[in-house]
């Protein structure tokens, strides 16, 4: 049914095109905001992802890797928007990131605030392994397909975010336990 | 549960959570901006699976219609002349490398050596009584062969000598003395030395006399292999925690990290490595916990291994085609000319068979001979294979070291020739010049 989508969009039907975005668009969305952290720009990115994906099309040599193709096009604008981004933050001020709007226990949104200081202190192409692998649940060597690289850089990759979210997440907790004690 | 898995398991349950707050609402923009988009042509990009960047420039001038019909003429004559001069050079791999003819097959049969004709298949004794001798390997240019000698029954561990003789088995002689665990030995490319490993140590030894020499300060080694097509390093995987490739030169000097960009996932990676016969691309095995499906493998190890190709200059790899529950084992062989390797395919089951496939790991593969079967757990390959030197086939020893059967498989799907059978014997293909 996709590969028939896809065929199709590939002859420039724009109706088979959005059907195959309408179908893509909450995922897209969704990974684009888990790794921008940002409403706006995730927009930005999931829309400079499938313009670029419509305009390419034709040139997509295997229709059954248009899912493959679609996440590695988001994750290049993701990348792109948030070295945008991390420009723009040097000029303005930013507004808090909103914390989730579901009532929960304290405990998890403490949990959730810190992992997502710590998620934010990594690199565009960090949170990007750790979104394809954790979120979208590709397997490492689709998401090293996806990101272009070899199986070992993902790897190596994957491993040094956690490392480094681990690491802030640590630093956060002593900070934390520093407060509570009064010492800071 | 490590404090790694903790976190993986926290961080996806996070991701999901966040995530399902997300409406789109902005479909109909983006498809507003598409349907005012042109589509770029097919033919724009020669690479069609990765996005191009630049792909309209400005235009700085006119050209004339019949300018621009030579320039196109100049332009495809160019890349015809350079296509010619690259499968030239790729055909052209220096002696002793490259396609041959198929000279003397060699095997070891029950503790003696013997020529067998491939079109008959008999075979006429060439070493018989002195000693239990196998594994007869000839050197890159088809003029010597060295085998494997016991005094007496063989033990464990074997206590062996490695030999040399002329190739019509005639000039036999001791290249070293009864050493212990003596493994994995390779022929240098021009015939000159033959390095091997006994009890974990990397020797080397001239073959115009003097004493095996011990490569010093390289640790325990195994897979040591001359890195053609000079044969100027040896290259051999260092046997730690976390394995690497090194390669030294054979008198000791200058050991260096082969391989750096990659390091090893774990303690088994690295094995198993053969070199492309122009010395660009080595091959080589990493083990993973779970199939590309994303499933764990249900052997009593937990995982299978996979036959990977780096280009040795810049550490990239390519691995080599492996279907949902299948993982790959053995030796991988290069084919003479470098365009194909063999290696074997283990299924889940445990029963495996033999690829045949593009080495650059384009996917385009075949296997050949059938499925065959293993153990469920896929831990032993009981088989060993080889191109022949003229490219068009496999000899392949299907069975354990104590019971086998040699079949010369060409490549084409002709039918197969029996080369016989016995204890320790695998089947070796002299290499004559083209």
């Amino acid at each position: 049914m996709q590969r028939d989508l896809v065929e199709r969009a590939r002859k420039g039907d724009h109706d088979a095109f959005a059907e195959l975005a309408g179908a893509a668009i909450s995922r897209l969305d969704s990974a684009a905001w888990l790794m921008l952290r940002d409403v706006e720009q995730a927009k930005d990115a999931v829309q400079n992802a499938l313009v670029r994906a419509w305009r390419d099309l034709p040139t997509l040599r295997d229709p059954d890797r248009f899912d493959a193709w679609l996440h590695r096009l988001l994750v290049h604008a993701c990348i792109d928007e948030a070295r945008r981004l991390r420009r723009h933050r040097l000029d303005v001020d930013l507004t808090t990131i909103s914390a989730p709007s579901i009532v929960d226990d304290v405990s998890t949104i403490e949990d959730r605030d810190r992992l997502e200081r710590g998620f934010l202190r990594l690199e565009p192409e960090m949170r990007a392994v750790i979104v394809l692998h954790h979120y979208l649940d590709l397997p490492m060597p689709v998401v090293a397909a996806t990101l272009g690289i070899p199986l070992g850089t993902a790897k190596s990759r994957l491993h040094r975010a956690l490392t480094e979210m681990r690491a802030a997440l640590d630093a956060d907790s002593r900070v934390r336990g520093d407060l509570v004690e009064g010492r800071a | 549960m490590t404090t790694n898995e903790r976190l993986e398991r926290t961080m996806s349950a996070w991701l999901r959570d966040d995530a399902g707050f997300r409406v789109p609402d902005h479909l109909d923009e983006v498809l507003a901006v598409t349907r005012d988009t042109r589509q770029r042509p097919a033919w724009s990009s020669l690479e069609r699976w990765l996005p191009v960047d630049t792909t309209f420039r400005p235009r700085l001038f006119t050209v004339p219609p019949a300018a621009r019909v030579i320039a196109v003429a100049a332009l495809l004559l160019l890349i015809l002349a350079i296509a010619i001069l690259a499968a030239g050079s790729r055909g052209r791999l220096p002696e002793p490398f490259g396609i041959a003819r198929n000279g003397v097959f060699l095997t070891s049969r029950d503790g003696d050596l013997f020529r067998i004709d491939p079109s008959t298949a008999e075979s006429q004794p060439v070493t018989v009584g002195e000693g239990y001798d196998f594994s007869p390997i000839f050197s890159r240019d088809g003029t010597k062969f060295t085998f494997l000698r016991s005094d007496g029954p063989l033990t464990e561990p074997a206590i062996l000598t490695l030999y040399v003789a002329d190739a019509n088995g005639s000039n036999v002689r001791a290249l070293t003395a009864p050493t212990k665990s003596l493994d994995w030995f390779d022929w240098a490319p021009d015939g000159s030395q033959v390095t091997y490993v006994a009890d974990g140590n990397l020797w080397v030894v001239d073959l115009a006399g003097g004493s095996p020499r011990k490569i010093n300060g390289v640790g325990r080694v195994h897979f040591s292999t001359w890195l053609p097509p000079d044969g100027k390093e040896i290259l051999f995987r260092q046997e730690t925690r976390s394995p690497a490739i090194f390669a030294v030169s054979p008198d000791g000097e200058s050991p260096r990290r082969a391989v750096s960009k990659t390091p090893a996932s774990n303690e088994f990676d690295y094995q198993s490595l053969a070199l492309s016969p122009d010395g660009s691309h080595l091959t080589f095995t990493r083990w993973f916990e779970r199939g590309p499906d994303g499933q764990p493998y249900p052997d009593s190890l937990g995982w299978l291994p996979r036959v990977f190709s780096m280009e040795i200059a810049t550490g990239t790899e390519v691995m080599y085609p492996t279907p949902p529950g299948t993982g790959q084992r053995g030796t991988t062989v290069y084919s003479p000319d470098g365009t194909l390797v063999a290696y074997a395919r283990i299924h889940r089951e445990g029963a495996y068979e033999i690829v045949v496939a593009d080495a650059d790991g384009s996917g385009n593969e075949r296997t050949i001979g059938g499925k065959r079967p293993g153990p469920p757990d896929g831990s032993t390959i009981d088989a060993a294979w080889a191109f022949t030197p003229d490219g068009k086939a496999l000899v392949v020893r299907y069975g354990n070291d104590t019971q086998g059967r040699n079949v010369l498989v060409p490549l084409d799907g002709s039918p197969t020739t029996d080369l016989g059978s016995g204890e320790l014997g695998f089947v070796d293909v002299q290499r004559l010049a083209p």
